[in-house]
């Protein structure tokens, strides 16, 4: 530095000193170190050097202290982790080679039989209904769920919408033109909504004289396990346990041999557990299964006809009815009746499926924009040893409709002849 | 003049002041909203400027410029094509990846009978919470199943620490979570993963360092040895594959927003938002770790859960999370299938689920390999 330019004190002096070494980088943390300044002064003095023509750059490369450096190197490593192994044999079916248990049904809902707008016709056996179970009995199921609304019952509004109004023949039709398919069976639970406004009017158990009215026709493919909701035990090995109506001499003697029943009387749910009788229990009955002896490992299925609104979002419905249990209540399945939609959710672990329906838009529908998702379910679980479900699969089986019945807006003067 | 062929190790994105390379300075050059000019010459004459402070002793000229731009894009990093501003040509760095075509796989692939993939979502590795045990089974039950490709929608990486996700996830450097993603993503023989980038988690990656994930994951997948990871967009892409000669186009997407208390809506209102003539035939959606299928305005639409588990922070949120995804087998309907008209394609969905690690502690279902204990019993008696 010459004489003219102006004398450097402290940390500029000692800045000055240093850098004119024959160093160019200098590291920012030596230096604050060395002169023991912070960063920031010893910026502004290298800044005021530099105006004056030092050379050198600083370079504020970052240091860890020892302490951290272990941390430091343990972060910079990406390493391969362990792994638990979670058993996947107990995914895959036995038939597959695996430990789980596969069971196949179908499931189907609301197929308001007796109304215009029920999709299908009875003498020509065609409608999506017929070429469902037709479809089950080539695939090799042997069991539907049906989620109630068989028939259309009769209320002021839909009087004029139905092909009989009595019960008797409401159900004559029913049992005459439900779909029977050599080898399949259909287990019903009835709604309180449409052959429960019999119930709710005039005290008619409407699922008891279902199961009268199939006997006496000789349906014996048709079996009637309750009203509103009733629950069935899926046993691995065992398959579907559930109470019924007019159970047979052969299925009791079955349900004794598998160790499922406690006894023989224990199928008339008027009969108390004391062993008092009371006829006065006026209830249509769910069987439930209360008296069954179900095995820990056995998942539940609740079949069940629900109430209330539909609502835009399909999901929601079923939300709302899986919340509403109890804690420890919960099924592992539910099916679920009414709203004449078709979706497959998982919610808190339950896999609920709304079933569809097989009427197209009746005329209230319409008016109340609630759409129809017609068609029906072929359903198939994965049972593990402990009784969980671990895989669901739920084929949707649709059903295009375009006017299969007759749409109002095409209606003409020769409509009908 | 410097060598094409010499590469060195450069990370963009790393401290600033850890490499002096040029093609550095180049980058954050690029990354300055504030710099105007940005042509070959304005980038030359800042470049020659540096290069004199550290004293290289030597210009930038405006080949190199375009040398090492040319590098940039290779590598990955999103330059687009230059914008004209007053007649001249300037280069920027953006953040949205530009659109690719739909990924058609090969006809090669496709057995007559039907085709079945998988399709999951929110796997998220580089999350303490991720559920690495429930993935590798998953892909070890589509192994068996002989799926051979499953349909990731977004969310492959955990993404970038927030204040909300602090403790949660493991590193906050992209290349490290993608390092990781390469080695402990499940790698089945005959299984391809088919990913698209969403825009959060690993989108956010790519709003703060303009560099694009999904090439990126996939050429580290490849530099160690793995090709079975392939991107295939952001956001949302078609992938079109074949089905007995029919062509069956499905869509992956990836929603945003938080989950509503409908579970469906988010779905439904993405279909029902589909133009006409554009709509897929399967919808996939990933982002709202919720299970759920079902078929909508004549789309098949899946949502494809999730690979983790509930975190304190989705507690808070009020957001829950199904573990698992789904199986697909999309084929035509069968002879006797007659009432399928209108349908191209039928869908059948099988839902894997899994429960959280206590329950498979609790019941004793880890193993401590894959294989069935009789099998590894017959060869122990065998050797």
């Amino acid at each position: 530095m010459s004489d003219n330019e102006p004398k450097l004190e402290g940390l500029d002096e000692s800045l000055w000193n240093r850098m004119s070494s024959d160093d160019r980088v200098y590291s920012l943390d030596e230096l604050c170190n060395e002169f023991d300044c912070s960063p920031k002064e010893l910026k502004k003095s290298y800044k005021r050097l530099k105006n004056l023509g030092a050379t050198g750059t600083l370079s504020n490369k970052r240091k860890i202290p020892e302490a951290f450096k272990e941390e430091f190197e343990q972060m910079q490593k990406v390493s391969k982790k362990r792994t638990r192994n979670i058993d996947v044999y107990s995914f895959i079916p036995e038939s597959q080679g695996g430990t789980g248990h596969q069971m196949r049904f179908g499931a189907t809902s609301d197929s308001h039989m007796v109304s215009h707008h029920h999709v299908g016709n009875a003498k020509k056996q065609e409608g999506p209904l017929w070429n469902f179970y037709r479809m089950c009995a080539r695939e090799g199921i042997d069991t539907v769920f049906h989620g109630g609304n068989y028939i259309d019952g009769a209320c002021r509004f839909n009087k004029f919408e139905v092909r009989a109004t009595g019960v008797t023949e409401q159900f004559d039709i029913f049992v005459n033109e439900y779909p029977y398919v050599p080898g399949v069976k259909t287990v019903f639970i009835s709604g309180d909504d449409h052959e429960g406004w019999w119930w709710k009017r005039d005290g008619l158990d409407v699922a008891e004289y279902g199961a009268l009215k199939a006997n006496a026709a000789g349906r014996d493919d048709m079996e009637f396990i309750g009203y509103i909701e009733a629950d069935i035990a899926i046993i691995p090995g065992v398959g579907f346990v559930y109470n019924k109506y007019l159970p047979s001499e052969e299925e009791k003697k079955t349900l004794l041999e598998q160790n499922l029943l406690r006894s023989d009387d224990d199928l008339d749910p008027r009969k108390h557990k004391d062993g008092t009788y009371d006829p006065s229990i006026f209830y249509p009955k769910s069987k439930g299964l209360g008296d069954l002896v179900i095995p820990k490992n056995a998942a539940i299925m609740r079949l069940m006809h629900a109430g209330g609104g539909t609502s835009y979002a399909k999901s929601l419905r079923s939300q709302k009815i899986v919340e509403v249990q109890e804690a420890g209540e919960k099924p592992q399945i539910m099916l679920i009746g009414h709203y004449h939609k078709a979706v497959s959710d998982l919610i808190r672990n339950v896999h609920t499926v709304q079933l569809g329906t097989t009427e197209d838009q009746s005329s209230f529908m319409r008016k109340k924009t609630i759409p129809a998702d017609l068609g029906s379910y072929i359903l198939e679980i994965n049972q593990d040893e402990v009784g969980a479900i671990n895989v669901f699969s739920s084929r949707f089986i649709p059903y295009v409709n375009r006017g299969y019945n007759q749409r109002l807006q095409n209606w003409t003067l020769n409509s009908g002849q | 003049m410097v060598d094409s062929n010499s590469q060195t190790d450069y990370k963009p994105g790393r401290s600033k002041t850890r490499q002096k390379e040029l093609k550095e300075e180049l980058y954050f050059i690029l990354r300055n909203k504030s710099i105007k000019k940005r042509t070959v010459h304005d980038l030359s004459d800042r470049l020659t400027k540096i290069a004199d402070e550290y004293e290289l002793g030597r210009p930038v000229p405006p080949q190199e410029i375009e040398l090492y731009l040319t590098q940039m894009k290779e590598e990955g990093i999103n330059i687009p094509e230059p914008y004209m501003d007053k007649r001249k040509v300037n280069f920027r760095l953006q953040a949205t990846p530009t659109s690719r075509n739909p990924h058609e796989l090969e006809r090669k692939d496709f057995p007559k009978s039907g085709f079945k993939f998988a399709a999951i979502s929110n796997t998220e590795l580089g999350n303490y919470y991720a559920r690495d045990d429930a993935l590798l089974a998953f892909y070890r039950y589509c192994e068996h199943a002989g799926v051979r490709t499953v349909l990731h929608c977004g969310d492959i990486l955990a993404g970038p620490r927030t204040k909300h996700t602090m403790e949660e996830i493991e590193t906050d450097d992209p290349w490290d979570q993608t390092d990781m993603l390469v080695k402990n993503y499940p790698q089945i023989d005959g299984i391809k993963t088919l990913f698209i980038t969403a825009p959060d988690c690993e989108g956010k990656f790519i709003d703060k360092h303009k560099t694009m994930m999904g090439p990126l994951i996939q050429k580290t997948a490849k530099e160690a040895g793995r090709d079975d990871l392939i991107y295939v967009g952001h956001k949302s892409n078609d992938v079109i594959f074949d089905v007995d000669g029919t062509e069956c186009i499905v869509t992956m997407a990836h929603t945003t927003g938080k989950v509503p208390y409908a579970r469906s809506y988010p779905a439904q209102k993405m279909v029902q938002s589909l133009q006409g003539g554009k709509k897929p035939h399967l919808l996939i959606l990933g982002h709202l770790m919720q299970l759920e299928d079902y078929l909508d305005r004549e789309v098949w639409v899946v949502q494809a859960g999730g690979f983790k588990d509930q975190t304190p922070s989705m507690v808070a949120d009020r957001q829950h999370a199904d573990v698992g995804g789904y199986m697909i087998e999309m084929r035509k309907p069968r002879d006797y299938e007659e009432h399928f008209y209108d349908q191209d394609f039928a869908m059948i969905p099988s839902r894997v689920t899994f429960f959280n690690r206590e329950w498979y502690e609790k019941h004793g279902v880890y193993r401590r390999s894959h294989r069935r204990p009789e099998v590894t019993k017959s060869r122990r008696k065998a050797k």
